[in-house]
């Protein structure tokens, strides 16, 4: 149990006691501070898991208070319980197949009319609901108040008033969550009711569905669904019910089209009953400071600048501190590694060579990420919170659009040209599936600084004054590809309805540290537990490819294959030498100099610069640049790529249109430079 | 060179424009029209009845027979399409095309006339939103009144304005009014000279005298609602409009309808540049929309 938990009085059970166990699930509409109201619960005991088959994360956590241990399992954030998105149909599938013994639904009181609408669809489901009203201090200072008995009364379901940000009501929460799930509670819900019509047409299907129902579904609950379209409920009405009478219910639901529409006019007609009871004071009219703030940040001028600016302040922060951080790690890595290989004197080189070069060099490739990334976290978590992501993603959604990408694709995508690995892991703001695995696909397109390092240092040697040009023109082609590849994969791989662009814009708020400071600890866990693995993995094999069998790395078995890919080379002009250092900047692409500097220059990079124009023509020059820009990403990118997608398919996917791509592009860079008499 | 067929030709049209305002064309009437001495409008007009083109009539004035008729039709046809060609083709201002079109219409020959309609798509109004004649001379009027004598909340849309001079034509555009835009008087208006009017969500004060000249259709509640029908894209800022049908997929739909977007639901727009996504204030919450999407809710405008 974390300290967290402890703020808020939570104790561990007293000795000897039996538990009373109980399983909420916590769910709510995006910004109804429901990871806040989840973390006050939990605090460090969460364990993330996922649900099965889909890509979408389940956290769970333990709560414990008096004799009393919660299992909360927080459900992904939806406005709505029908199956259009694989969130919400996780948080529906969640709640009647694995039936918790409570539902605390999440309300933003400050937003009261539209969070209830998820009340209403909980309350057709089997588990006992409660009500946990958060926000009540910011419905106050936007002129509104909630009565919590009244709304209870109506309702007939417990409302417990919160304000989660500074931990207050969670004891409230608890024992009412605790006192229902034991049954110590009478619980009467009042469901919406549909009026006389739709009633009747929700009788008719509930009648012709009759007792095949299949179980755990309630009848009206899955009658409702099959009246909005819902189209897992109707794969399951179509497996279960006799075929003519299957045929009787697809005519009913077919002339009934437009019941989805008068069932959510419904709900929100029961909504607006409960709001009127509940809200004594109506919200006034006045200019909240959201609507001042966005008259800036949204505006169709100032609001890229303000986007731009305040990327270039995270910019600056990974410089200014992770810059300093990663040269001490780096530092400290080097120096551990010398100690390593001294007290190693002993043992065979290869030992030393496996532990220091292959290990703690794939250990020192993640630490030294490490603090970037989390200042990257600590960014992007920041203006989520406070609420500006949302602002973001409209001011670029005019851009993303046309790559049929989601207007929040364009803050990850950004954040790619520090480097690509953040850039993967930041499309977890996106929420709809298809639009976060197209921006994963076309991360690695962006040139990452690594990757801009090695293109102006080999620019730099070998073109002279017109480096810059070159240089340019490679960071605009890797664009240039990445707008093209949008565009193709829109129109192929990902064809279909594009994910709709509706989005609510909360209103601002201060920043809750915890939050935050949760997020960011539970990203950088999640990136050393599951990319951290992969990037040792691979870096101790490529180490033991580049050693074996003669501790050389001429002789190595990575030499004899980039031997063999000579001839693949040599269509690019590339000899053996350059193809091994294309496959060690594999690991990390400043790697690509080091190897280079070996091969040819006697491990100096200084040096490496007088050799390279021997080794290297303009033309090759070119496409080993072109290569380097849009091979393969290096393999912390790969490996945040299969943890974010959690599919070796599609990160094998991504690798091979990658790899495709450049080898087209790199064939066809040096021929190009070739005829066009650059020297071949 | 002031020809007698032309200046023929400018009284027919002097007494058509007279007559569609007042039914008749008083001597004095004309006389302010052309800025010269009644007895010299007089002998004109005796000369005009003698060719059968007007009937005289004792105290009242003169009406146009069918001949007269045809004949001004046709003149007016062309002073029309020239002041299209001259707004929509050159670029003139709409207070600017009048008298450059009274000078080119005398010159145009029946050839012309035909081939500028082409051009011009044969379209059927003036930049003013006057109808322009067809080839046989005939035009639908529909019952039109002047702005000035509107009932206060009696929504009407505009049918044309006055064509000179431009003075009053610079004040009128100022004012937002262009033939098609809907007005309605308000019952606030400031003093006697003047009515208050709404020219779409502006509230404006006109001089009465300025509205007099502004012809109008008054609209019934079924088409003043017919005519507010729009799309949620297609709102300006600080419009409200209410939801009446969703264009989408079911995915859409159903996504509209859990953010709060359900029938009979009023949305104002909160912002709307004409090009990317828009701002939409719906049950108090700040909802952005991509203009794809905010092209799929039709709403009626409030």
């Amino acid at each position: 149990m974390g300290r967290i938990a402890d703020l808020v009085g939570a104790r561990s059970p007293a000795e000897g006691q039996t538990e009373r166990k109980a399983v909420v699930a916590l769910v709510g509409a995006p910004n109804v501070g429901k990871s806040t109201v989840f973390n006050l619960l939990t605090g460090l005991s969460q364990h993330v898991g996922n649900w099965p088959g889909k890509t979408v994360e389940v956290k769970t956590g333990v709560h414990h208070q008096g004799d009393v241990e919660l299992e909360i399992v927080d459900l992904p954030g939806t406005y709505s319980l029908t199956a259009n998105s694989p969130e919400e149909q996780v948080a529906r599938d969640y709640i009647i197949q694995r039936r918790p013994d409570v539902v605390a639904v999440v309300l933003n009181a400050a937003n009261l009319e539209r969070t209830l609408y998820l009340v209403a669809e909980a309350l057709e489901l089997p588990s006992p609901v409660v009500v946990a009203l958060n926000m009540v201090d910011v419905a106050e200072r936007e002129g509104m108040r909630v009565e919590p008995e009244v709304l209870q009364a109506a309702l007939g379901v417990p409302v417990v008033p919160m304000v989660a940000s500074r931990g207050e009501g969670v004891r409230e929460l608890v024992d009412t969550i605790a006192r229902l799930a034991l049954g110590a509670y009478p619980y009467i819900p009042k469901r919406p009711e549909p009026g006389p019509e739709l009633g009747a047409l929700v009788g008719r299907v509930e009648d012709l569905l009759g007792e095949e129902t299949p179980p755990p579904h309630p009848r009206r609950w899955l009658a409702l669904k099959l009246l909005e379209g819902d189209r897992d409920a109707i794969e399951l009405a179509r497996a279960n019910i006799p075929g003519d009478r299957w045929e009787q219910l697809n005519s009913l639901l077919r002339e009934n089209e437009d019941a989805v529409v008068s069932i959510a006019g419904a709900r929100y007609q029961w909504i607006e009953r409960m709001v009127r009871a509940a809200v004594v004071a109506p919200r006034q009219g006045a200019i909240s400071l959201t609507d001042r703030l966005d008259r800036a940040a949204t505006h169709s001028l100032v609001g890229p600048a303000i986007l731009l600016g305040l990327l270039g302040v995270l910019f600056w922060l990974v410089y200014r501190v992770g810059g300093p951080a990663m040269d001490l790690l780096d530092g400290a890595m080097g120096a551990g590694g010398d100690l390593l290989r001294e007290s190693l004197a002993g043992a065979p080189p290869w030992v030393a060579g496996l532990l220091v070069d292959g290990v703690l060099g794939g250990v020192g490739t993640v630490l030294v990420l490490l603090p970037i990334l989390m200042i990257f976290f600590l960014g992007m978590a920041f203006l989520e919170d406070v609420g500006y992501m949302a602002r973001a993603a409209f001011v670029a959604d005019r851009f993303m659009h046309l790559m049929g990408l989601h207007g929040k694709s364009f803050l990850p995508l950004f954040l790619g040209f520090g480097c690509n690995v953040p850039a993967v892991l930041g499309t977890r703001v996106i929420q709809s599936h298809r639009a976060r695995l197209l921006t994963i696909l076309l991360a690695p397109l962006v040139p990452c600084s690594a990757r801009i390092v090695v293109l102006v240092f080999v620019a730099g040697a070998l073109f002279g004054d017109a480096a810059p040009l070159v240089t340019w023109g490679l960071v605009a082609l890797s664009l240039t590809l990445l707008a093209i590849s949008g565009v193709l994969l829109d129109r192929t791989l990902f064809r279909g309805e594009r994910p709709a662009f509706i989005m609510e814009l909360p209103l601002y708020h201060l920043p809750n540290w915890r939050t935050i400071a949760l997020e960011v600890w539970q990203h950088t866990r999640a990136f050393v537990a599951r990319a951290g693995t992969i990037i040792l993995v691979v870096s101790v094999l490529v180490w033991a490819l580049a050693d074996q069998p003669a501790g050389s790395i001429e002789e190595s078995y990575l030499a004899q294959v980039g031997r063999l890919l000579e001839p693949l080379g040599g269509l690019m002009g590339l000899d053996w030498r350059m193809m091994v250092a294309v496959l060690t900047s594999f690991v990390a692409k400043e790697n690509a100099l080091a190897t280079m500097a070996v091969l040819s220059a006697g491990g100096e990079e200084s040096s490496l610069a007088a050799a390279l124009p021997q080794m290297l023509t303009p033309a090759a020059a070119l496409a080993f640049l072109v290569l380097q820009v849009t091979f393969i990403p290096c393999v912390a990118t790969i490996g945040v790529i299969q943890q974010e997608t959690r599919s070796w398919r599609w990160t094998g996917l991504a690798l091979l249109y990658l790899l495709v791509l450049s080898l087209a592009m790199r064939i066809a860079t040096y021929q190009a430079a070739r005829f066009l008499a650059l020297g071949g | 060179m002031w020809t007698v067929s032309q200046q023929i030709e400018d009284y027919l049209e002097a007494i058509r424009k007279l007559e569609e305002r007042a039914g008749y064309a008083t001597t004095s009437a004309l006389a302010r029209e052309h800025r010269v001495a009644a007895p010299s409008v007089t002998e004109m007009l005796r000369r005009l009845s003698e060719q059968g083109l007007v009937t005289y009539e004792q105290r009242k004035g003169v009406r146009l027979t069918p001949e007269g008729r045809r004949r001004a039709a046709s003149v007016v046809r062309r002073h029309r399409l020239w002041e299209r060609f001259l707004h929509d083709v050159l670029g003139f201002k709409w207070d600017k095309v009048y008298d450059e079109a009274c000078a080119l219409e005398h010159a145009t020959s029946p050839e012309v006339e035909r081939r500028l309609a082409e051009a011009l798509g044969n379209i059927d109004t003036c930049p003013h939103g006057h109808a322009i004649p067809g080839p046989d001379g005939e035009t639908d009027l529909p019952f039109l009144v002047p702005l000035s004598e509107l009932k206060a909340g009696q929504t009407a849309r505009v049918v044309r304005v006055t064509e000179e001079p431009a003075e009053l034509l610079r004040r009128i555009g100022a004012l937002g009014i262009r033939p098609g835009v809907n007005v309605r008087p308000g019952n606030d208006a400031r003093g006697e000279g003047t009515v208050s009017l709404w020219v779409g969500e502006q509230q404006r004060q006109v001089e009465r005298e300025i509205a007099a000249h502004i012809m109008v259709v008054p609209l019934s509640p079924e088409e003043v609602e017919e005519d507010s029908i729009s799309l949620l894209g297609d709102l300006a800022p600080g419009e409200v409009g209410v939801v009446r049908d969703f264009h989408g997929g079911h995915t859409f739909v159903a996504r509209c309808l859990a953010l709060g977007f359900t029938l009979g639901v009023e949305a104002k727009m909160v912002q709307n540049v004409g090009h990317g996504p828009v701002i939409v204030l719906v049950r108090d919450t700040r909802v952005a929309l991509g203009r794809g999407e905010a092209e799929k809710i039709v709403v009626t405008r409030k």
